[in-house]
């Protein structure tokens, strides 16, 4: 009961704030029938403040240079001054050097941001902006050439950086001759990210129509009727694997998948209670174009096949159809287990298929992967008990998803299904790249071409995308690519230095220019190691250490920008960082939802959540009347939510919290809100004593 | 888990009526998670590594006058059928009608192969009640 003083002045202030918010209603009250609440709450971004200007001071730019946009009718040499020289234009535009700016040093070579060449350069940039004959000005910044679809949540498709799959797509996006068959559950084919890219000879294998439930056997359409996985309905694994290989990219909506343009043959082998070894056996066999139970052959055999499905121990049956296959000219992908064993699991486990581990966000083996020697190559499968990125979702593998109901939308999963279809794309690209290799050979370079990552099993290597594609020839790389492995670092609650391993894959000679953090990251120190400074980029390193001093608790993240010269022309690659501070508030913690009564703040209702459940909630079975609706971490156990260094936040926002007012038989969603963590909100916040500790329910 | 047990058994001995032995919970299956609901029920989550796995609730027991309710549940696997390799969280809500006034919960579960008699249940968790 410590503090109590302090919790108590906190609660009588807020009852204030609600008694005029509210009206002074009482909870608790209404009629017999009952109610349900449902939302999901959100965990506390901590992001550090940016610099104080419009414009990014820390993004690469030509330090000096500012580019303008004129008026028409507008002369550049008219806009040239003692500020600005002109130093070229043509058209519309002008490019202009801030004599604010020249002979300073940039900040990565040691200016302090205020007296820095980038931060004058943003601030004659802003002076121009408001000059007449001037539409627009912005600092001179470089751009990146490195492909990034704009699909719209490909900035939570976290595991495609981590396989460098970015630079690769400079390279090939795929091609419509490669086939990818996908052995799974079948699909929905009306999910828009699979628009264009089926093959119009799928087939459902399905012998048992119990296990099909489309009412009869072995049919031409592998449409997935749903396999009733759970009491809250079917897992659409299908689609989800299949989204991973080839969802279309770079189309403005939805995700991205690892392949843009090759066609997928979806084989449908799972059903209700799984799949038979015959089902799954004639499934490879139809795949290799071969002769199978079903009397059927597709127009074209496929090139790749993947299995995201396995089962413990070994069938003569089914390794003679991947055997059979493998000869054929197939290369047969799979998953390695999700077991946590080094048991033998197959398919996974035959010499002829390629077996997949599933590693986490930061290149750990995933806690639910097998580990056996027969794992072949890692790739991202997640993990979605933890949120290492701080993006307030789970480290899941994002894709394409459905329900019973109809409803095509994306969803997290995790698993080595997950991770077994990002090599079936790789391997995919790595066809498109040279059409003339073998299943052996794609094979051999998916292997080769990995990365060896410290701490997995039996020396196991990451699939590397670039690395695959470069491997595959198929045509010159003729502009130089910056490499920085590992392609995102985490230097959790406890680690304070790690390297970063950087090369050129492309050609020409890199020289080092400088880096940068995107927002400014003083709690970060660089030190660029370059082993060979005349010789370009050969064995360069950056040391990368953090001090934690004077930090709040809580998740940090950054950008590190390095930017490199070949001649002229500039590369560079980016690396997001993320540094915690403090017990992680989103792998441990329970977040309590707890409805309070607004007069007294007496816990009502309460169901807790988790980062397994993304921190969603359904409360049931409520009883009519106005309570407030308020959530938190309870993370000292002593029995309140809302202490100093718990997370805590109230609907709709903690600063204006208001009434949530619920009916008999109301049935409310979409109560989402956003938690804060009170330690940071302590430090800074202007009113301290006016945030409440609510008594959770025991 | 072996305090929440041990603390939940010292609880319960301070109660009137039959109180449990100190049991410590022993269950090395997939893991299992348990959340409080608004009507004073229970979900229970095990989360199974692959597909085909279920999760069944077959009995609720509590003995006269105890202060505790012994939630019994078996879990199913898949056996030798291939399975997508999806980790698969499984959920089974018990109303709190079917609890009533206890003031402690016992989640008890049995392993059961296909065509297998059921493994001896093992404790998962205990949990003291809101």
């Amino acid at each position: 009961m410590k503090h109590s003083f302090l919790r108590r002045s906190w609660l009588f202030s807020w009852v204030g704030l609600l008694a005029v918010a509210c009206g002074g209603g009482g909870g608790g009250g209404g009629g017999t029938a009952t109610a349900s609440i449902s939302g999901q709450v959100r965990l506390p971004a901590l992001a550090p403040g940016s610099f104080g200007s419009t414009f990014p001071v820390m993004d690469p730019m030509e330090p000096g240079e500012v580019v303008a946009w004129l008026e028409p009718g507008a002369a550049a040499q008219d806009l040239a001054s003692d500020d600005f020289e002109l130093v070229r234009s043509g058209g519309p535009v002008a490019v202009f050097r801030a004599r604010a700016a020249v002979g300073r040093e940039s900040v990565v070579h040691g200016a302090a941001l205020a007296q820095s060449a980038e931060f004058a350069t943003c601030c004659a940039a802003e002076q121009m902006c408001k000059m007449h004959g001037v539409r627009c000005a912005s600092p001179n910044y470089m751009l990146q050439a490195t492909v990034q679809p704009n699909d719209t949540f490909y900035d939570k498709q976290w595991h495609y950086p981590q396989i460098n799959l970015e630079q690769a797509w400079d390279l090939t996006q795929g091609s419509a001759n490669v086939i990818v068959a996908v052995l799974d559950t079948g699909i929905v084919s009306a999910h828009p990210e699979f628009t264009g890219r089926l093959t119009s000879d799928g087939f459902d294998m399905i012998s048992n129509p119990a296990t099909a439930r489309d009412g009869d056997g072995r049919d031409p359409n592998p449409e997935d009727n749903g396999d009733l996985l759970t009491p809250q309905g079917s897992s659409f694994h299908g689609t989800h694997v299949a989204g991973t290989i080839g969802a279309n990219g770079n189309n403005g909506a939805g995700v991205a998948g690892v392949d843009w343009n090759c066609k997928l043959m979806i084989v449908r082998v799972l059903g209700r209670g799984g799949g038979s070894i015959d089902d799954i056996a004639n499934g490879i066999l139809y795949a290799a174009r071969l002769t199978n139970a079903s009397g059927q052959l597709p127009a074209q055999r496929a090139d790749v096949i993947n299995m995201s499905l396995g089962g413990p121990g070994g069938s003569t049956v089914l390794e003679q159809a991947c055997n059979t296959a493998a000869n054929a000219g197939v290369l047969i992908v799979a998953a390695a287990g999700n077991d946590n064993s080094a048991a033998f699991n197959s398919p996974g486990g035959f010499d002829s298929v390629l077996s997949v581990g599933a590693v986490d966000l930061v290149r750990a083996r995933a806690p639910y992967s097998n580990f056996s020697p027969t794992v072949d190559i890692w790739a991202p499968g997640g993990d979605m008990t933890a949120d290492r990125n701080g993006d307030s979702f789970p480290d899941g593998v994002l894709s394409c998803m459905a329900n019973d109901q109809g409803q095509l939308f994306f969803a997290f999963e995790n698993g080595t299904s997950m991770a077994s279809p990002h090599v079936a794309g790789v391997a995919a690209l790595v066809k498109a790249r040279n059409p003339s290799l073998t299943a052996g050979q794609i094979r051999t370079i998916l292997i080769n071409s990995a990365v060896p990552v410290a701490g997995l099993p039996n020396n196991g290597r990451l699939v590397d995308a670039l690395a695959a594609v470069q491997a595959a020839g198929g045509g010159a790389v003729t502009n130089p690519i910056l490499v920085a492995t590992p392609a995102a670092v985490d230097f959790g609650s406890n680690l304070t230095q790690l390297s970063l391993a950087l090369e050129n894959r492309g050609t020409g000679n890199l020289v080092f220019d400088s880096f940068a953090f995107q927002p400014a990251a003083p709690w970060f120190d660089g030190t660029l190691v370059d082993a060979t400074p005349s010789n370009g980029i050969a064995e360069d390193r950056l040391d990368v250490t953090v001090d934690r001093t004077g930090l709040q608790n809580g998740v940090y993240q950054t950008r590190l920008t390095l930017n490199y010269l070949d001649g002229a022309t500039p590369v560079s690659v980016e690396i997001d960082f993320r540094l915690q501070v403090g017990a992680s508030p989103a792998s441990n913690d329970t977040v309590f939802i707890v409805l309070v009564d607004p007069e007294t703040l007496e816990a009502r209702f309460q169901v807790q959540t988790t980062a397994g459940s993304s921190f969603q909630f359904a409360m049931g079975s409520i009883t009519p009347g106005t309570y407030l609706l308020v959530a938190g971490t309870d993370r000292d156990n002593d029995g309140f939510i809302g202490d100093p260094g718990e997370l805590f936040g109230a609907w709709p926002s903690l600063d204006a919290p208001q009434a949530v007012v619920i009916g008999a038989g109301d049935n409310l969603s979409g109560r989402d809100f956003a938690m804060e963590d009170l330690a940071t909100m302590m430090s800074v916040g202007p009113q301290p004593g006016s945030r409440p500790v609510i008594r959770r329910l025991l | 888990m072996i305090r929440a047990a041990l603390l939940l058994a010292i609880l319960l001995g301070a109660c009137a009526g039959p109180a449990p032995a100190i049991w410590v919970p022993d269950w090395s299956g997939p893991a299992v998670h348990a959340r409080h609901l608004g009507d004073r029920g229970l979900e229970v989550e095990l989360v199974a590594p692959t597909g085909g796995h279920s999760f069944d609730l077959c009995l609720v027991e509590r003995p006269a006058g105890a202060v505790f309710v012994d939630l019994h549940f078996v879990h199913h696997t898949p056996g030798d059928t291939f399975q997508a390799q999806v980790v698969t969280p499984l959920r089974v809500t018990v109303d709190g009608t079917r609890l009533g006034d206890a003031r402690a919960v016992f989640v008890w579960i049995a392993t059961a192969e296909p065509g297998v008699e059921p493994s001896p249940e093992k404790l998962a968790m205990a949990l003291a009640r809101p």
